[in-house]
């Protein structure tokens, strides 16, 4: 996750509340120019400081800085790109998505919650599941299924959509890029998007003598794009906070 | 002058919106603002997101929790507590009607 310029808006935001506290007796001739002043002073401040959805997505960042959301994300398209390369890479990709929580929940444990604290995101913007989903993921089956299918069976229709995979694979990634985008508040993930859909349409336009050699390209270059850049996330992450003193927050915590 | 004296006219004779004054506190306010993004929170992350210190947090925490806007709950993971925070349903009602007050108070002031 990309965390330039990290910072919670609650962090710089300066709340002055002074004179609103008793509104009814500064409501008083000659003083509502001065209370009308404080309350244009804080209506500021509650919309740039305050607003609600940079603080979820400066929250999001905060909770996904350390990079595992484009490792997971790598390593789930490059587990797709080996399963077209050999078959038994099906087991890797199996154990990935089963035990894929589990793994990230061990890793936060180990590394994340010691450094930045423990947060969990509202489930019901988490979790990402509607229509536009629901075409990623028949994009998605569309795409692999025809480059499968193209080596088995001759037919003129699926070789030309299995030849087009790739284009059709980075149209569906768009997806999830403008989700992590609006998520995040980061604007990096619509380039990454661009990049993603640059690379599918020249993959598709060059010449190869199967189909699948196309999709096991495209598919090892976004999985490895992705997962390097992760990986600079967590080193970066990792080197930027150190380990909270845990004695002072047994202490806190205790009393 | 004469617009001055319609609005002081005006909001002598209304009902003052009642500020929540748990919440106005700044402190408070932002970890209010915190909690409502999220589902639960523990000390160390609104520490580092709020900036506060460990005793301003808990001291700001406690009256919270007497409002009854918070949640806090304690537990023991590999022998290490573990405080949970997250903000009740009475304290996501509290701050709704906190922004709409605020919001309601503003859209009344000249420009």
């Amino acid at each position: 996750m990309y965390t330039y310029g990290i910072q919670s808006p609650l962090k710089s935001a300066k709340v002055s509340t002074r004179g609103l506290l008793a509104p009814k007796r500064n409501y008083i001739c000659g003083k509502v120019l001065c209370i009308a002043k404080n309350f244009t002073t804080l209506v500021i401040q509650l919309n740039e400081d305050l607003d609600l959805k940079q603080l979820e997505q400066a929250t999001f960042r905060v909770a996904n800085q350390d990079g595992l959301t484009e490792i997971l994300m790598g390593l789930m398209i490059l587990a797709v790109g080996l399963l077209l390369v050999n078959s038994i890479s099906v087991v890797y990709v199996a154990l990935l998505i089963v035990f894929q929580a589990a793994m990230i929940e061990r890793f936060r444990e180990r590394y994340t919650y010691p450094r930045i604290g423990r947060v969990k995101l509202r489930e019901d913007t988490e979790q990402p599941y509607g229509p536009l989903w629901a075409v990623f993921g028949a994009i998605m089956l569309v795409a692999l299924s025809s480059v499968i299918l193209s080596v088995r069976v001759e037919n003129e229709i699926l070789h030309l959509i299995a030849s087009l995979a790739p284009l059709i694979m980075a149209i569906g990634l768009i997806q999830p890029f403008v989700f992590l985008a609006q998520r995040s508040g980061l604007r990096v993930y619509y380039g990454f998007g661009a990049i993603v859909a640059v690379l599918g349409a020249v993959l598709a336009l060059v010449e190869f003598p199967l189909p699948v050699d196309r999709m096991v390209i495209f598919l090892l270059c976004v999985g490895g794009l992705l997962c390097l850049t992760g990986l600079a996330s967590l080193l970066h992450f990792i080197r930027k906070y150190p380990v909270l003193n845990e004695e002072a927050v047994d202490v806190d915590q205790e009393q | 002058m004469r617009r001055l004296w319609t609005l002081t006219k005006s909001n002598e004779s209304s009902s003052d919106p009642e500020i929540n004054r748990v919440i106005h506190e700044p402190s408070r306010l932002k970890i209010v603002a915190q909690l409502y993004v999220v589902e639960s929170a523990d000390y160390a992350f609104l520490m580092k997101q709020l900036g506060l210190t460990w005793g301003n947090l808990s001291s700001h925490l406690s009256k919270l929790e007497e409002a009854g806007y918070i949640a806090i709950e304690k537990e023991f993971v590999d022998k290490k507590p573990r405080t949970t925070l997250s903000l009740t349903k009475e304290g996501r009602t509290a701050f709704q009607v906190y922004r709409r007050t605020i919001r309601s108070v503003l859209e009344d002031v000249p420009e």
